[in-house]
């Protein structure tokens, strides 16, 4: 899906080249995915506090699901907050 | 018998004494209800993301116990009425976690606070693609 290989630049119709996109907690089992972790959770929230889709963040399935979870736990706990105002 | 982790957030207004028995009535709790209190942690007085019972600041505490499902209704009652408690959550642990896992566990914030540094590129590369594929 992300993985195109990159293109000249030449030509302004074709996509430009970005590196694909790994999920972050299979590349380094030592990252806490915890809700008692929240600096690490906040790299998947929005500047508003909404939670990021993975088609943005490249997390993969299983991983985001108990992301979700976890965000939503540290909701709870004021850890993070359900949302941002002005 | 299964191992669960409660994290709850007391008033930070409330003396010292105050708490002391809101913990004491906590672990009461516990062994009545043929639980095992693991380990507390007194994880000190942090601020909110968001203001609650107009507080900004709250005193934070982690415990793990070990015990049969019916004591986490239990416990879970008495957090609920307890009104010095501003938040709870009960979080049954993982099959692969032991106890022994739980005695020893230094407080996941520290292990993580020396992975952050490297962790903020990723979703700004991430915000170029999601233009892209816009």
């Amino acid at each position: 899906m992300q993985d195109r290989p990159p293109r000249s630049q030449s030509n302004p119709r074709q996509k430009p080249y970005y590196r694909r996109k790994t999920c972050r907690f299979c590349e380094d089992k030592t990252l806490p995915l915890d809700y008692k972790a929240p600096h690490v959770l906040k790299d998947f929230i929005t500047e508003r506090g909404k939670i990021l889709p993975r088609r943005i963040t490249g997390t993969c399935a299983r991983h985001q699901k108990s992301l979700s979870t976890q965000i939503k736990r540290a909701r709870i706990m004021a850890l993070l907050p359900f949302t941002v105002h002005d | 018998m299964n191992l669960y982790e409660v994290m709850f957030i007391l008033d930070p207004d409330m003396g010292e004494e105050e708490r002391e028995k809101v913990l004491a009535r906590f672990k009461s709790a516990i062994s009545k209800n043929k639980g095992d209190l693991i380990r507390i942690d007194d994880q000190g007085l942090k601020s909110l993301a968001y203001k609650i019972n107009k507080k900004s600041r709250g005193h934070y505490h982690l415990a793990y116990l070990e015990g049969p499902g019916a004591m986490v209704a239990e416990i879970e009652r008495l957090l609920r009425i307890d009104e010095n408690v501003m938040r709870f959550v009960v979080v049954r642990q993982e099959e692969h976690v032991t106890r022994a896992d739980l005695e020893r566990t230094a407080s996941v914030e520290e292990k993580a606070e020396e992975k952050t540094p490297g962790g903020e590129e990723i979703p700004e590369q991430a915000e170029t693609g999601a233009d892209n594929a816009g």
